[in-house]
């Protein structure tokens, strides 16, 4: 599968699977389904992993929101139900930096959310489509075309680029 | 009289051009063409009055591939796109057709003029409303303005315009707050039909700004309908605007399309394969991850030429109790607190607790 070449995921990019306090059932699935292995290389699946993360810290901080919540109401509730607003909105800001640095290449990370947990993520992207398969493969259209070469030319010295399966440099005669 | 097979698959934008042409042969060349089409697009030419069934089994058909090598020369020549497919015809058949109209040529029944639009179908409202599309294919990617930008617009109308966006789900179109979201719902045919019924529509280049100027205005409405287009640098805006809509462009002002439209694919590679990731086809100056030439357009000034629009052509605006009505109808996405107009996704969690 072709990966987007740029840009680098973030190097600060932590996976939450790897912590000891790792919480299971606040981790997003992809596309309904798992998400890539904590090694995973791939560039999509690394985008995917960064945005998981972000979903994830987001279900983890509105789960303590929501137990702030349950305490009764003095003072001391309120400043920390702010305080937890105001990580939750820091984390909203890393998720809108993620969403802006991969747009231009065609990442679309849409939270599907339900009682306010993001429960998966839907992900589209600019390389390839939902199957995995590079987008520019649906244009390409191959033919055999035997093309008889001069005695003792070679590919390079011919004034066209030839590309692809069958290319080889071997001499001609 | 003689028989005429014009082939073309490339784009819906391209096939729209295409009607014009179609349209322009007969009208000077009357009687003297039986035309049919073959493109991807049948949609796109129904209800057309100047195709008959032909079959290319037929010896007496020609078959045409229709394009348009004029782009090719789009910085020099003063003229538009309409005029690629008429050159190309000309050039095959010896003709000198020349356009008769400055838009496509795109044909509504009279039953479908007479069905409420599907917004009035979906809402039970009759309402105005304005069609938004904020992304494009994955091939000129150079052609996406950012989402946020789109969103500004949509939020600096919020309770004056309904906005509905379009576009296919194979392509980039990025979820908008607060407007009503036909993403990958609609027919090449409902947009037609959508696009007939709109007061206005708001885009980069694409299919449905050439939809804007083809297809007619509903009855009562102004007799051109508003389209105010994000272009950038990517196109010389005498080859791709139409003189009703408002074309943001930025040809002239920097050096990579001080002479014309610079016709690149991409801002960046996206690593598919296709050559449009090569060097010479990439944007030469990326801002903030945006061409320079699209991230030059505000959204300020984006909304100041919808406004311009409304206060001009005196279009309707949505009423206190239609923007009531519609709300359940609406995209429901988050705001945050210090309220970011620009937040996009759905987060109930601080939706409904920052606004208090």
């Amino acid at each position: 599968m072709n990966q987007i070449q740029t840009p680098e995921v973030s190097p600060v990019f932590e996976d939450p699977r790897s912590r000891s306090d790792f919480r299971a059932k606040y981790y997003p699935t992809a596309n309904g389904r798992e998400a890539p292995p904590v090694n995973a290389s791939g560039r999509n699946q690394r985008v995917i992993l960064e945005f998981l993360a972000a979903y994830y810290q987001l279900n983890c901080l509105y789960a303590t929101l929501l137990q702030v919540r349950k305490k009764p109401k003095s003072r001391g509730q309120t400043r920390t139900e702010a305080e937890h607003l105001h990580a939750i909105e820091k984390v909203l800001i890393s998720r809108d930096r993620l969403e802006d640095r991969y747009a231009p290449y065609g990442v679309i990370a849409e939270p599907v959310i339900e009682k306010g947990f993001t429960g998966d993520v839907t992900f589209s992207f600019g390389n390839v489509d939902a199957r995995g398969v590079p987008r520019s493969e649906f244009l390409k259209v191959t033919a055999y075309v035997p093309i008889p070469l001069p005695p003792s030319t070679q590919f390079p010295d011919l004034p066209l680029k030839i590309e692809g399966l069958g290319f080889s440099t071997k001499k001609f005669t | 009289m003689q028989k005429l097979i014009i082939r073309n698959l490339q784009a819906p934008g391209d096939s729209v051009a295409l009607t014009a042409a179609i349209r322009d042969l007969h009208a000077c060349y009357p009687g003297r063409f039986l035309t049919d089409v073959r493109t991807r697009w049948t949609e796109l030419w129904e209800n057309n009055p100047y195709l008959t069934a032909l079959d290319k089994s037929d010896p007496e058909v020609k078959v045409l591939d229709c394009k348009y090598p004029l782009v090719n020369f789009s910085n020099q020549r003063p003229l538009h796109f309409l005029y690629g497919f008429i050159e190309h015809l000309n050039e095959q058949l010896g003709l000198r057709i020349t356009p008769t109209q400055f838009k496509g040529d795109i044909h509504l029944s009279a039953d479908e003029k007479a069905t409420p639009s599907m917004i009035s179908q979906i809402t039970g409202l009759e309402v105005p409303y304005w069609v938004v599309v904020a992304g494009g294919k994955y091939d000129y990617t150079i052609k996406w303005w950012h989402f946020r930008r789109w969103q500004a617009v949509v939020d600096h109308f919020q309770g004056r315009l309904l906005f509905v966006q379009l576009g296919d789900k194979q392509h980039y179109h990025p979820s908008l707050n607060g407007v009503l979201d036909l993403r990958g719902q609609t027919t090449l045919r409902d947009i037609v039909r959508l696009v007939y019924h709109a007061d206005g529509v708001l885009c980069p280049v694409t299919f449905v700004m050439h939809l804007a100027a083809a297809v007619e205005g509903k009855p009562g409405g102004p007799k051109s309908r508003p389209c105010v287009v994000v272009a950038g640098g990517r196109e010389p805006p005498h080859w791709e605007a139409y003189p009703t809509h408002q074309f943001i462009h930025t040809v002239g002002l920097l050096p990579c399309c001080a002479a014309g439209g610079c016709w690149r694919s991409r801002s960046v590679p996206l690593g598919d394969g296709d050559e449009k990731d090569e060097p010479k086809n990439l944007c030469v100056d990326v801002v903030e991850n945006l061409p320079r030439c699209m991230e030059l357009i505000r959204p300020d000034t984006v909304a100041d030429r919808i406004d311009f629009c409304l206060v001009g052509a005196r279009l309707p605006q949505l009423t206190a109790s239609q923007t009531q009505a519609l709300a359940p109808f609406l995209s429901r996405r988050m705001k945050g607190p210090e309220c970011r107009q620009n937040r996009r996704r759905d987060q109930p969690l601080i939706f409904s607790e920052l606004q208090t």
